[in-house]
């Protein structure tokens, strides 16, 4: 059954690598059915692996110095709730993307790299050993790599790419680091066996705190967690339905998963706990921010995917395990959605820039209303999916007044950020040409099924908490003290949002001079919210911004410059011949022996 | 058998040393086919016939007339060690000789077996069943290399823009 | 009698030979040769080990590098030829184009 759900991926990935240009629009067709066929595979996998239970499957293939690394697969219902919606959105993608895509010269190899990306993702989802985790880990950054910069003719896409890979890569050579630190002082890389370690404290100290955040630093560049976050907003240079599937819903939801993977571990040291709740509230605090100063539809949803994926990190963080997974869980359907609705917006209005839409819930009668449920979902108003999942983390972090007051404060902006691109986008007039309309039926099904979804995917807290938490048997906090806080604060960003954005006037040159001064008037009301409320959560969010751009960008680029100039002092040594270096290593390799004969 | 090593001995680092002092590359390939020679003897001498033979068979016959050939195909020119920058002799020759000195005083702090145990009575099968028993993997990756080596050659030996 | 030292101290002469060869010679072909005669130091010491410990690996290893030394001589003529026809030189002053 796991073969199934594993395998279907990669032989459509094979299919379409051998035969995907005589195929043609039919790849895409392929691909999703083989696709689609991985779902009633992971429903049997449901049935199969029951609350409490792991399954093991694992062949070694590698033995050093007597430890085997193995391959296959650890079926429990983490992996099982994961793998779910990773062949979920990915069918539904594939579906949407039949249409989106159409026409697109390399159809059959966009189709060829969602199928190898599932195909990875799925390993990952069941490796029951660090290494197949990290193997697939990397393979999945391929594929991310390889769709965003799908446009590679675009040089904004090739730079995106390049830079999500890169600074990617700076956390997983952290993860590398924790997995080579945990192989030293346990000798297993076999997950379960690393974890009862964990767990009877048989590991501690140092290692444990130390190992712990060295694979969350793999967590953070995955997830786009501060300070490794700078990709994710660039990456939606790659097409629609990539970020829906990729940076919306599964890859970037990696690092969660790898962090709920190896909880244990974390649970066993309060130091990294607090290290991953602090950086999630920060995330998801910062984010919310710089999402509100955003012009560009896509990157604003891409914001509050860094904002929500700060919130599970935080959920697991204060050990609020269940509502950070089932954050997971409802996010992947209702920010694929939102994704999928900014696609058929962006199709039907031809630009990306929030300030040139306007008006456009005529147009599209049925993106309007999904998008509409997402951002509700989002926002946290029950009974839409985010409000199950969202309140038990901030209410989790009420013992924590810092924590707590990031969280609620997130929350606001959540709302205000993502009703305010609703606002711009759909309400109003029209600010610009606006040539399209809905899409064919194929986008349609999709933004069908994913609004239902996230409307009732949040009810099923109960048995997905009686699945899948560590203390099932405890009532899952659905409604707390603070519930009725949350919501009020949720409730205030919208109406901020619509009092500021919903009747903003049509910026045309000249205006007839009665109107002109009534639209004027309007704007002095704009202002006043501006000068008491907005101003204040706009300077914030520049700061944020800022800090964003200065400090850390900065940091960054220094570095950069550093090693470009001790690269510029290396290139006089680089004459060029072979024979010269080959030189300069033999005398390396003798001063080495020499040494090694002083020491001993 | 001592006697033999000896003679094995003289001709493998005779033909190493013709290799580099030769001036002209045609004798280097000479004195190459020498020193590979010699050290087939030495895997027979070890009781390894089948290495051996593979040595004559791919390095004395193929690897050598590969040389020679590469020699004829490009230009031939005198190419002495002698007239190489000071700097030069001393960086590489510092390098050898301080390699050499190292790892010269290393084999003589040690005590090495003298015994030699007796040859298996079928080495090539036993060098057969290994092959294809536990180094099977590794075997056929290898063949996969040399098919990726010979196209590679051609793609790289074909003129540049020439017919196919 | 040699001892299996004696099979390693040729095996390091030929290998500091070939370091030396491939170092200093001016032309390709011959830089090549010393690489070849530094696989085949490597190689006299694989199947002394084998020999002296009366285990078989040690041979096959050494088969695997001949081989391999197989692939890499026709590779590394190949190279050469197309190079010296884009180019009209093997020695490897004039090839630098690994400069910085």
């Amino acid at each position: 059954m796991v073969l199934a759900v594993w395998l279907l991926p990669l032989a459509s990935f094979l299919i379409l690598l051998a035969a995907g240009r005589r195929l043609g629009h039919r790849s895409g067709v392929v691909s999703s059915v083989l696709t689609g066929l991985t779902l009633p595979g992971v429903v049997a996998l449901l049935a199969a692996a029951p609350a409490g239970t792991t399954r093991l499957a694992a062949w070694p293939w590698l033995g050093i110095l007597g430890h085997g690394l193995s391959l296959g697969w650890l079926v429990d219902p983490l992996s099982v709730m994961m793998a779910g919606v990773v062949a979920l959105v990915s069918t539904l993608v594939q579906v949407y993307s039949l249409a989106y895509m159409k026409g697109d010269r390399d159809f059959p190899v966009f189709f060829a790299e969602i199928s190898l990306f599932t195909f990875a993702m799925q390993g990952l989802v069941f490796a029951p050993d660090l290494l197949q985790l990290f193997i697939f880990w990397e393979l999945v950054g391929l594929c991310s790599y390889l769709l965003i910069g799908f446009w590679h003719t675009r040089p904004a896409a090739a730079r995106a790419a390049t830079k999500a890979f890169v600074v990617t890569r700076t956390g997983d050579l952290g993860l590398l680091a924790g997995i080579l630190l945990l192989w030293s002082a346990t000798g297993t890389l076999n997950i379960p066996r690393l974890l009862a370690l964990a767990g009877s404290g048989a590991l501690g100290g140092w290692v444990l705190t130390g190992s712990a955040l060295l694979v969350f630093a793999g967590a953070v560049g995955k997830s786009a967690q501060f300070p490794l976050h700078t990709w994710l907003p660039d990456a939606m240079e790659g097409p629609t339905p990539i970020s829906a599937l990729i940076h919306a819903a599964t890859m970037v939801a990696a690092g969660v998963y790898l962090v709920a993977r190896m909880y244990p571990l974390f649970a066993a040291s309060p130091t990294a706990l607090e290290v991953v709740a602090s950086i999630g509230a920060l995330t998801a605090l910062l984010a919310a921010g710089m999402g509100l100063v955003e012009n560009e539809l896509k990157r604003v949803v891409a914001y509050s995917t860094m904002s929500q994926l700060g919130y599970m990190m935080l959920g697991l963080g204060t050990g609020a395990y269940t509502a950070g997974l089932f954050q997971l869980f409802n996010h992947a359907f209702f920010k694929s959605l939102l994704f999928l609705a900014a696609g058929s917006v962006i199709h039907a209005a031809d630009t990306h820039d929030l300030r040139r839409m306007g008006g456009l819930a005529r147009r599209l009668p049925l993106s309007a209303p999904a998008f509409l449920a997402g951002a509700l979902a989002l926002g946290g108003i029950p009974p839409f999916s985010g409000f199950f999942s969202k309140d038990p983390i901030i209410a989790a972090t009420a013992h924590q007044p810092a924590l707590y007051a990031a969280a609620l404060a997130g929350a606001l902006l959540t709302s205000l950020y993502i009703f305010r691109a609703y606002f711009l986008v759909f309400a109003g007039t029209p600010r610009g040409e606006h040539p399209g309309g809905e899409g064919s039926s194929a986008m349609r099904g999709p933004l069908w099924i994913l609004t239902v979804l996230s409307l009732g995917s949040g009810l099923a807290y109960h048995f997905f908490h009686r699945y899948l938490g560590r203390h099932p048997a405890a009532p899952y906090p659905v409604w707390s003290g603070s519930t009725w806080i949350t919501l009020a604060v949720s409730g205030t960003g919208i109406l901020l949002a619509w009092l500021l954005f919903a009747n903003r006037p049509v910026e045309r040159p000249r205006l007839a001079a009665p109107a002109h001064r009534l639209l004027a008037e309007r704007f002095y009301l704009d202002q006043l919210y501006a000068g008491t409320i907005v101003r204040p959560i706009l300077a914030l969010s520049r700061a944020a911004s800022w800090l964003d751009r200065r400090a850390v960008d900065g940091l960054v680029n220094g570095l950069a410059r550093m090693v470009m100039s001790f690269g510029r002092g290396l290139r006089r040594v680089e004459v060029g011949r072979a024979q010269s270096y080959a030189l300069a290593a033999f005398w390396g390799l003798a001063l080495f022996i020499l040494l090694l004969e002083g020491v001993r | 058998m001592p006697e033999a090593f000896g003679i094995l001995t003289l001709a493998t680092l005779g033909g190493a040393l013709g290799v580099v002092l030769a001036t002209d590359v045609v004798h280097s390939a000479y004195f190459l086919v020498l020193a590979f020679l010699g050290v087939a003897g030495y895997y027979f001498l070890l009781g390894g016939e089948f290495v051996g033979a593979v040595q004559i068979l791919i390095y004395a016959g193929a690897v050598a007339v590969l040389f020679l050939f590469a020699v004829m195909l490009t230009r031939r020119r005198a190419d002495p060690v002698w007239g190489r920058s000071p700097a030069r002799w001393l960086g590489v020759g510092g390098a050898a000789a301080l390699l050499a000195w190292l790892l010269l005083t290393h084999l003589e702090r040690h005590p090495w077996p003298t015994k030699l145990p007796p040859p298996a009575p079928h080495n090539t099968a036993l060098i057969g069943k290994a092959l294809f028993r536990p180094f099977v993997v590794p075997f056929e990756v290898v063949s996969v290399l040399l098919l990726a080596a010979l196209v590679g050659a051609l793609l790289l030996a074909r003129k540049e823009g020439g017919a196919s | 009698m040699p001892s299996l030292g004696d099979f390693l101290a040729v095996g390091a002469g030929l290998f500091v030979l070939g370091l030396f060869g491939a170092l200093m010679k001016r032309t390709a072909v011959a830089v090549l040769m010393g690489i070849e005669l530094m696989l085949n130091a490597a190689n006299l010491n694989l199947v002394a080990f084998a020999a002296f410990s009366g285990r078989i690996s040690g041979q096959i290893f050494a088969l695997f590098v001949i081989a391999l030394a197989a692939a890499e001589v026709a590779v590394g003529l190949a190279i050469l030829l197309s190079l010296f026809r884009s180019r009209a030189t093997v020695r490897m002053d004039d090839i630098d184009l690994l400069k910085g």
